[in-house]
């Protein structure tokens, strides 16, 4: 206590024994071994990737290089072949991916959210199959198109625009066909499955993961696994629900489900007091972000090029602080957390931006609960709203690249992102879900960012002392150095792949690590938080933090400014600065 | 045994609230949610699309959603395919990152006082 002030000074002092001892830095550890393991996994089979790239170059390379005028068929083969190469392919990937799996889709029957029979699977494969047939003969017309109008281009040395124009409008069908038929295909792979036991296993692995350190820490080991057993099992019942075709349909996704009925149950039947030593929001929430920081790639940054950059990182920052400000100084909001949390899942991509400010700010859980259901309400509606204003009243020409960009700036998730794109052809799906890809590695600045802030200013403000760099240090949320350890070491471990071959940092990190790996758990753990975060709130409180409905005010203006300055944004970069570059689009 | 009948009471009326959310969660999923698809034809059209190519419309991360990794490679290599000049680390790319932390410094500096 800072003498007579009668204000409590946390000043702290640095221990090595904190390295074991307090939930962030185990929130590393945890992180980096699961990180290690899934590199042990896959990097031994870079060979094979690289074979199957080499191949791919060998078969169709030349063909594709014969003009750089249009994007011929025999690129886009190329294309199709290289990707083939995924680690996450092997077989212990397939079983890691099988053994780590949620609970299934279903529409009508929930017990094929867990179990499906060897005849119902059957069943459906044959139905899946007449569609494909009827997918796969409509690729085959549009493909016979394709080749006739590429010909034809060819034989003027694809040098009559036209021609070239003509070909590249029948290739593109071609590839919304295959796209279509692909899909289809899929889905005529329909096996049997029984979910159960593997469920029973993934929660066994869990809780030894988590609670064995949290031992260390303090907390008994048998208290925790008995009340592990609940939140596992309303995190599956979360899952469940997601999984539901409606509500996939409306993305009203696990977050939502996790929160929703982890409330109601702690403001209807109450939480089981035996429950609450396995209720550890904040300790799977980091223990997520350093997963979640491997998949921060800072490469993919140059993916959409100059004009892409500035929507997604120019806009971005200005959007965040312009109503952070607005919050602070307009319309006076109560809590600078809640603000920056806001301002972050608002303007950067929606619920993952918000958990990574949340824990950097340490923002309380009815804050973040408060941030992520404002984002998903109105995910939901732009998902609608914006591909219908787009083909209403842009031009046509420009619906597809400025659209896409539009709504990828815009647009909180990455899903919405993807179905609204969708929605308008494939060339705005893959803008729009590239520029919400480059503006999801913003989460790693933002985070630092909220994280330098709160400490060295909010926290000094609100105990009245300034802080040395000692004090900085201690208080800094050191997950934050986990999440960029993570996403800088594996940043230069994607560039070194990609260098040693083109591609192979995809083969191997995207669609190996990552994918196969880190992803498998991340949503898990992010799951099993918000039900923490559900169990854990009342709803009285909740309902404080909305007086007046100013969290409302700071996310429409925000998201209000976020509109006006992405479109005016990609309009000029894509259209006036760099035409050129968006015409190779 | 008075008390005991409140508790009682109050666990009853605990229970019925969870079992009627429960209720309203059906209506919406089985009832209010199909509805509405089936009846605004953009969201019809929307969730024809998302069933068709498989997509993840509740995914957070890019990573979660397919249309991200081909989107990527889509347009890597159309850029690279092209071979012009002005794509890659280039001035005007630098120039748009480091304008992103010199925006974060400003408002550092001025509006986060």
């Amino acid at each position: 206590m800072a003498e007579g002030s009668g204000i409590v000074v946390d000043q702290g002092k640095w221990e090595w024994s904190e390295m074991w001892k307090k939930e962030d830095w185990w929130a590393i550890w945890i992180g980096f071994f699961l990180l290690i393991a899934a590199m042990f996994v896959y990097f031994p089979h870079s060979g094979e990737m690289k074979e199957i790239i080499n191949k791919a170059e060998a078969k169709y390379g030349q063909a594709a290089d014969r003009t750089s005028a249009i994007k011929t068929i025999a690129w886009h083969k190329l294309s199709d072949a290289k990707k083939k190469a995924e680690a996450r392919k092997i077989s212990v990937g397939k079983w890691l991916k099988s053994f780590t799996g949620k609970t299934h889709g279903w529409k009508d029957n929930p017990m094929d959210a867990f179990f499906m029979s060897k005849e119902k699977a059957d069943a459906k494969a044959d139905k899946a199959k007449a569609k494909y047939v009827k997918k796969k003969a409509s690729e085959d017309l549009a493909f016979a198109t394709a080749l006739a109008a590429e010909k034809i281009a060819e034989a003027a040395g694809f040098k009559d625009v036209a021609f070239n124009s003509s070909a590249s409008t029948a290739i593109d069908k071609w590839r919304d066909a295959k796209l279509a038929a692909s899909a289809a295909k899929k889905k005529t792979s329909v096996k049997p499955y029984n979910q159960i036991g593997k469920l029973i296993g993934l929660g066994v692995f869990f809780c030894i993961l988590f609670g064995i350190p949290l031992s260390i820490m303090g907390v008994p080991f048998k208290k925790f696994a008995l009340g592990f057993v609940f939140v596992y099992a309303v995190t599956v019942l979360a899952w469940f629900f997601s999984n539901q075709a409606t509500m996939k349909h409306y993305g009203i996704g696990y977050a939502f489900w996790a929160i929703f009925i982890g409330m109601l149950i702690s403001n209807t039947v109450g939480t089981p007091k035996w429950a609450l030593p396995a209720v550890q929001t904040e300790y799977y929430i980091k223990t997520g972000l350093v997963l979640l920081g491997a998949k921060i790639l800072f490469e993919k940054i140059i993916t959409i090029g100059t004009a892409g950059i500035f929507v997604a990182w120019v806009v971005t920052p200005t959007v965040w602080l312009v109503t952070y400000w607005f919050g602070q100084k307009i319309i006076s909001m109560p809590s600078k957390r809640l603000n920056a949390v806001i301002c972050s899942d608002m303007s950067v991509c929606g619920v993952s931006a918000a958990i990574a400010a949340a824990s950097a700010c340490r923002a309380k859980k009815e804050e973040l609960t408060l941030a992520v259901g404002l984002s998903l309400v109105f995910t939901a509606i732009m998902m609608i709203v914006m591909p219908i204003v787009i083909k209403g009243t842009f031009p046509v020409d420009k619906q597809m690249i400025l659209g896409g960009a539009w709504m990828g700036g815009t647009i909180d998730a990455s899903g919405a992102v993807a179905a609204a794109g969708a929605f308008l052809g494939e060339k705005a799906l893959y803008v729009a879900a590239t520029i919400k890809m480059i503006q999801n590695v913003l989460i790693g600045v933002i985070a630092f960012f909220v994280a330098l802030y709160f400490t060295t200013k909010v926290e000094t403000e609100e105990t009245g002392t300034k802080v040395g760099l000692m004090e900085i240090w201690f208080r800094f949320p050191k997950f934050v150095l986990g999440f960029m350890a993570a996403s800088i070491v594996f940043s230069m471990i994607y560039t070194g792949f990609n260098s040693e071959l083109d591609g192979l940092g995809r083969a191997m990190i995207d669609k190996g690590t990552i994918s196969g790996g880190s992803d498998l758990f991340r949503g898990w753990f992010f799951s099993m938080s918000f039900v923490s975060i559900g169990l854990a709130t009342n709803f009285r409180e909740l309902k404080e933090h909305f007086k007046g409905g100013k969290p409302l005010i700071l996310y429409v203006f925000g998201q209000s400014l976020n509109l006006v300055l992405t479109l005016l944004m990609a309009y000029i970069m894509f259209y006036v600065v760099f035409p050129e570059l968006t015409a190779t689009i | 045994m008075a008390s005991t009948e409140v508790i009682n009471d109050s666990r009853a009326k605990a229970w019925v609230k969870l079992v009627f959310y429960c209720f309203l969660i059906w209506v919406f999923g089985w009832i209010v949610g199909p509805y509405i698809e089936n009846n605004i034809s953009t969201y019809k059209q929307i969730v024809q699309i998302v069933e068709e190519r498989d997509i993840d419309s509740a995914a957070y991360m890019y990573m979660d959603s397919v249309g991200s990794y081909d989107g990527e490679y889509y347009l890597t290599d159309s850029f690279k395919h092209s071979k012009r000049d002005d794509y890659g680390m280039t001035k005007a790319f630098f120039a748009g990152i480091i304008s992103c932390f010199l925006i974060l410094g400003f408002g550092w500096r001025f509006i986060m006082k």
